[in-house]
């Protein structure tokens, strides 16, 4: 297409994109052209760009910049009226470096557990659908350290995490919630799925 | 746009996390775009209380849905989505149904809010706020939409394609469509009786063959 084959009323059609930058390259091209020698259809553009810098103008940003505040208590007692969250746990005023530890025993303990047992949950005919009940409780018993926590490094996570997990190959290390018991139960990778279902498992306390 | 940088995980990592289970994951992805659902929820439903209440609605929406995430996809295009369908219902359920409009042309029914009265009856001239937000009030939900998503995000006519689950060329031409039903209201109030000079061509506001309306899929 050349600008010889733009008429005023084509024009006046592409100007809404145009005013935008909206319009492919070969017609803002054409139109440009166009524009370049007709004075009618500036005035036409020129009103078309007071409108959307009116629109443009109005648009409220005022949200943008951390003065709001967080959607996420009112998000989150949603959820737990929907009963899609457990109940909200008793966290310690100054949870610690020390509350990592009891899962870097637990860890431990997995894998040397996880050679010899024959878990009892990865039964096939319920895919997705873990038996608590069936769970092996493992206790903790030692301090062996730090263990890797992806979510360590976000300050947000760690605040307000009732739920920390262990990444260990195939296999998961849920609830480690600040005043839990010491016993921990372990759950298979492939079964974590649905979350429900996990914060079911994992909000015994 | 001016989005804080995400720092930390990914979101498809906090998604794959909350699908694990963990809530803290929910929550930073929550924290991480709530401003984004809030600004698209505000400049689409006005009422700042409608709009909290609509992102927050929409983020209890993204958790019950966290097993079905595509991760082909951009969280931000899902979120996007969900906020913006929850809009149309709120701003549909608004307003009464045109009866007179045919049911298969949706677009016709819901180009411009006709019920109440005209802005320019019922407002001060001197309060061009209101008059735009009048103005982009009475554009239908579909064509203020799009407007939001160019206009307020930058989002690229492609990805809002993605967001509202229409073609490119439909979105192009609901954004052509809402941009001259917007600018011939405003218009309409600015000039209220002085109306600016239109030009000699100047046709009907019915889209050319060049910017013909596509077929809604
Ligand atoms: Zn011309």
């Amino acid at each position: 297409m050349t600008d010889e084959s733009l008429t005023c009323p084509d024009v006046l059609e592409k100007i809404p994109l145009y005013v935008g930058d909206d319009l492919e390259d070969l017609d803002r091209a054409d139109v440009g052209l166009h524009l370049s020698d007709c004075a009618s259809c500036r005035r036409e553009l020129e009103e078309a760009r007071k409108a959307r810098a009116a629109f443009v103008g109005h648009l409220d940003r005022s949200l943008e910049g951390p003065s709001s505040p967080s959607l996420w208590p009112a998000v989150r007692q949603g959820l737990l009226e929907e009963g899609l969250l457990s109940e909200p746990r008793s966290v310690r005023p100054s949870p610690g470096p020390r509350r990592l530890l009891p899962l870097a025993a637990a860890a431990v303990l997995l894998v040397a557990l996880g050679g010899v047992w024959d878990w009892p949950w990865q039964a096939e005919d319920q895919p997705g659908i873990v038996d608590s009940s069936a769970l092996p409780a493992v206790t903790v018993a030692e301090d062996l350290g730090p263990v890797r926590d992806p979510f360590r490094a976000s300050p947000l996570l760690r605040e307000s995490s009732g739920l920390r997990r262990v990444g260990w190959s195939d296999t998961r290390l849920l609830d480690a919630a600040p005043g839990a018991s010491s016993e921990w139960r372990l759950v298979p990778e492939a079964e974590v799925r649905p979350a429900l279902q996990v914060n079911q498992l994992a909000g015994y306390r | 746009m001016a989005e804080i940088p995400a720092q930390g995980p990914g979101d498809h990592e906090l998604i794959r996390a909350a699908q694990a289970g963990s809530e803290a994951a929910f929550e930073a992805l929550v924290r991480r775009h709530e401003n984004r659902a809030l600004r698209v929820a505000r400049n689409l439903v006005s009422n700042p209380e409608d709009a909290r209440d609509l992102a927050q609605e929409a983020f209890i929406r993204v958790f019950k849905s966290l097993e079905r995430f595509d991760f082909r996809h951009e969280f931000t295009t899902w979120l996007y989505r969900i906020v913006t369908n929850l809009a149309i219902d709120t701003l549909r359920k608004r307003r009464p149904q045109v009866s007179t409009a045919a049911p298969e042309d949706e677009e016709g029914e819901w180009e411009l809010a006709v019920d109440g009265e005209l802005p320019s009856e019922g407002l001060e001239r001197e309060e061009t706020v209101s008059q735009v937000r009048a103005c982009i009030d009475r554009l239908a939900p579909h064509f203020r939409t799009v407007m939001v998503l160019r206009e307020l995000e930058g989002l690229p006519c492609t990805e809002i394609a993605r967001i509202v689950g229409a073609t490119h060329v439909t979105v192009r031409w609901r954004l052509h469509r809402g941009r001259k039903l917007f600018q011939d209201e405003w218009s309409r109030m600015q000039g209220a009786g002085a109306k600016p000079r239109q030009h000699p061509e100047a046709r009907s506001v019915r889209p050319s063959e060049t910017t013909s309306r596509p077929e809604e899929g």
